[in-house]
Parts: C-alpha cells; sequence; structure tokens
C-alpha cells in the first residue's frame, strides 16, 4: 500500500481521522524509510519550536502593553475582554466573569493563593470570600491595615451599589456590593509595590482598574464620613 | 487562549526574523485590530482574525520593502557588498540554523510553516487566516518542509 505525502504530512500534524491515523501507522510499520521520513519531520518541529519559543516567556514591551491595556472604554466590552485576556495572566479578566474564564490563569492563581482563598464561585459570578470579604466589609480607607487585603477608594456606581477597590495578595480589583456578596467586577495583576520613600501602601492601582472605576463611578469617591456610614449601614444599595 | 499576545509574538519572529521588527508587527497589529474591531466577529477566534491581520501587514512591508530596494539600487557601487558580506556572517553567526533557514524560505512558504508547524494551526484554520484553498497550504507546506529539512539536516541526512 502506499500513501502521498501530503497524507504523510497531515499524519505527521495530526490532521487524519483516526481511521485514517491507524492506517498511516500499519504502513509505517512495513516502510522504515517512510518512517524515517516521519521522525525527520517531527524533529524539524522541535527544531522550529525550539528556535522560537523562549519568546513566549519574554516580557512584553511597554507600549503594547499600554496600547491593549489603553483601549478606548466604548469598545464593544466583549472584544475588550477577549483582548485582555489575552494578555492573561497579567492582564485583567473583566466584568461579569464567567465561569468559563476561571480556567485563566489570574483567577485560578488567586483562588489558591496560600490555600487562603479570596475569592470563589457563586452561580456565575466571581465573588469575594474569606479576608477579602472582611476587609471589605469592614475596613475603612483611613485605617488601613498593614497585612491582608488592603482598601482604596469607595463609591457608588450607575446603579446604586457600593464597590471598593482593593489590593490582595498580587492582584487588584474593583468589587460591588450586591445583597449578598462582594461581586469581582474588575481583576488584574497588582502593579510593582512602589519603592519611593512617600509611597502608601496600597495606593497603586493598576491602570485597568483605573479605568474600570472611570466608567462605573456615579459621582465622587466618597470621603471618610461617607465610607463610614455606609459601612455602618451594611453596603445597602440606595 | 492564555498566551495570546506572546503567541502573536512568537509568529511575528518567525515572519520577522528579529525581535525590534517582530514587537513593531505586534504594536501595529494590535492597534489595527483596535480601529477596526468592528470587523471581528465575535465567532470566530480572536487569535486567529489577529494573525491574519499581522501576516497581511507584513507582507505589504516586504512589498514596500522590495520597491524600496529596487529604487535604491545602485548596480555601479561595489562599496556595499563588502559590508553586506560581513553582516550576512554575522546573522549566520548569531541565529540558530533553524531558524535562519526559515529566513531563507519565500515568504508565503514562511507563514505557512509558521502557523501550522510553530503556532499549531489546523489546516483549514490557516487556510482561512491566509485566505487561500486547503491545498494551497497543504502545498505550500510540502514544499516548505522539504527545502527546510535539506538545509537543517542536511542533503546526506534526508531519508
Amino acid at each position: 500500500m502506499t500513501i502521498s505525502d501530503e497524507t504523510l504530512m497531515a499524519f505527521v500534524d495530526g490532521e487524519l481521522s483516526a481511521e485514517e491515523m491507524s492506517r498511516v501507522e500499519a504502513v509505517l510499520r512495513q516502510q522504515p524509510e517512510l518512517e524515517a521520513v516521519v521522525e525527520q519531520q517531527r524533529a524539524l518541529r522541535h527544531e522550529l519550536h525550539a528556535s522560537f519559543d523562549s519568546i513566549m516567556n519574554a516580557p512584553l514591551p511597554n507600549a503594547l502593553r499600554h496600547t491593549a491595556m489603553n483601549a478606548p472604554v466604548s469598545l464593544q466590552w466583549r472584544f475588550r475582554r477577549a483582548l485582555q485576556s489575552l494578555f492573561a495572566p497579567r492582564a485583567l479578566i473583566w466584568t461579569g466573569i464567567p465561569a468559563a474564564a476561571l480556567a485563566c490563569g489570574v483567577v485560578v492563581g488567586v483562588l489558591l493563593d496560600g490555600g487562603n482563598s479570596l475569592m470563589g464561585t457563586s452561580g456565575n459570578s466571581l465573588v469575594a470570600r474569606g479576608s477579602l470579604a472582611a476587609a471589605l466589609n469592614q475596613q475603612l480607607a483611613s485605617a488601613q491595615a498593614t497585612q491582608g487585603p488592603q482598601i482604596g477608594i469607595s463609591f457608588r456606581d450607575k446603579t446604586g451599589r457600593y464597590c471598593r477597590t482593593f489590593n490582595a495578595s498580587n492582584v487588584a480589583g474593583v468589587a460591588c456590593r450586591d445583597a449578598a456578596s462582594w461581586n469581582i467586577a474588575a481583576l488584574s495583576e497588582s502593579p510593582k509595590e512602589p519603592t519611593g520613600a512617600y509611597a502608601t501602601a496600597g495606593s497603586a492601582m493598576p491602570d485597568l482598574v483605573r479605568n474600570a472605576v472611570q466608567g462605573m463611578i456615579a459621582g465622587n469617591p466618597l470621603d471618610a464620613a461617607a465610607e463610614k456610614q455606609a459601612r455602618d449601614q451594611g453596603w445597602k444599595a440606595q | 487562549m492564555t498566551a495570546g499576545i506572546p503567541r502573536l509574538r512568537r509568529f511575528a519572529m518567525s515572519l520577522t526574523g528579529n525581535m525590534a521588527d517582530a514587537d513593531d508587527l505586534v504594536q501595529d497589529t494590535v492597534e489595527r485590530a483596535l480601529r477596526n474591531l468592528h470587523q471581528w466577529q465575535p465567532d470566530t477566534k480572536l487569535e486567529s482574525w489577529m494573525f491574519r491581520i499581522a501576516q497581511n501587514l507584513w507582507i505589504d512591508a516586504v512589498r514596500a520593502r522590495k520597491v524600496r530596494a529596487q529604487v535604491a539600487a545602485d548596480p555601479l557601487d561595489d562599496d556595499d557588498v563588502s559590508v553586506d558580506g560581513a553582516r550576512a556572517m554575522e546573522a549566520k553567526l548569531t541565529f540558530a540554523d533553524t531558524a535562519r533557514a526559515l529566513q531563507e524560505l519565500p515568504e508565503e512558504q514562511r507563514v505557512v510553516v509558521s502557523l501550522v508547524l510553530i503556532e499549531g494551526v489546523a489546516y483549514r484554520e490557516a487556510a482561512e487566516i491566509l485566505n487561500v484553498p486547503i491545498g494551497t497550504v497543504t502545498s505550500r507546506l510540502a514544499r516548505a518542509r522539504e527545502a527546510l529539512a535539506l538545509r537543517v539536516f542536511g542533503k546526506e541526512n534526508m531519508p
């Protein structure tokens, strides 16, 4: 039995049906010279990967990151999310995080962080848990914790919900209060810790989180008194 | 899906053969994708769409470069030959054999190798990205493979 070159290459590339595969395998067992062609083509693929794969782990140029991350908010959110997901695990997982997005490294990383879960799923959304939920419930921005999650600003979104920005572990994001839980509305990898003498812990806010806040906020961020009052009233939407 | 931009970069690197051009190409690709968002069908893979943009931009750039090279060529000026020779030598010393062999392929073959052998894109998807029939993909791939194997493994080692 003979096999065309194209079929043989399709075999190497995994393009054949299971049935065709086993037919080719049977022929290869009888024809060592064809087996050698297959081996050489596999080696070629390996060589090509060896030549180019290192780039996969190289840091992205800042200009590129800047372009993608600062895409206009007016872009269709689906596209925006898809584009941002291309930058994972460093980038943001956008609003209304579907359970399917849990495959993405950043979320899994957060969920597994030190065995101390900061977030979990509730239906189709991602919600704050554990120390993150506690900080969102209780912590006032004026009384920063020295350990654990830190709260940035608190504000009301356009639907009247209270939302708060946070830094926790290696991520930063925005969470909004629904009846029962804090929904994660945006999530991003934390920027590098500020090192300047006047840098305030927890003050660093990735562009993505800042953009998310700008898109969501109604009016101005809460001042200290309004924040305390909202907390004491259980963050009930108004 | 999580490695989209790094993959786009790897694709650009295999097309251009150097990091600087690759990053320029990726930058242009992302910018064009953002501008032409309305052309993207959300039911198609974003990555494939961006590969397509990248390869179109690159082919345009190569064509423009060829035109410039023809205009600039001066048959009386032989001084550049030695410079080019030295440059070619340098390239040989710094570039892995396989990557160099890939650069020596015609553009249309190289892009198929990049998509199928490096990016692991299926034939059908490669045909869609390049907007050619699937038979064109397989035939270009066959020719490219033969040429690559010959250069990488040597004539005496061909089965």
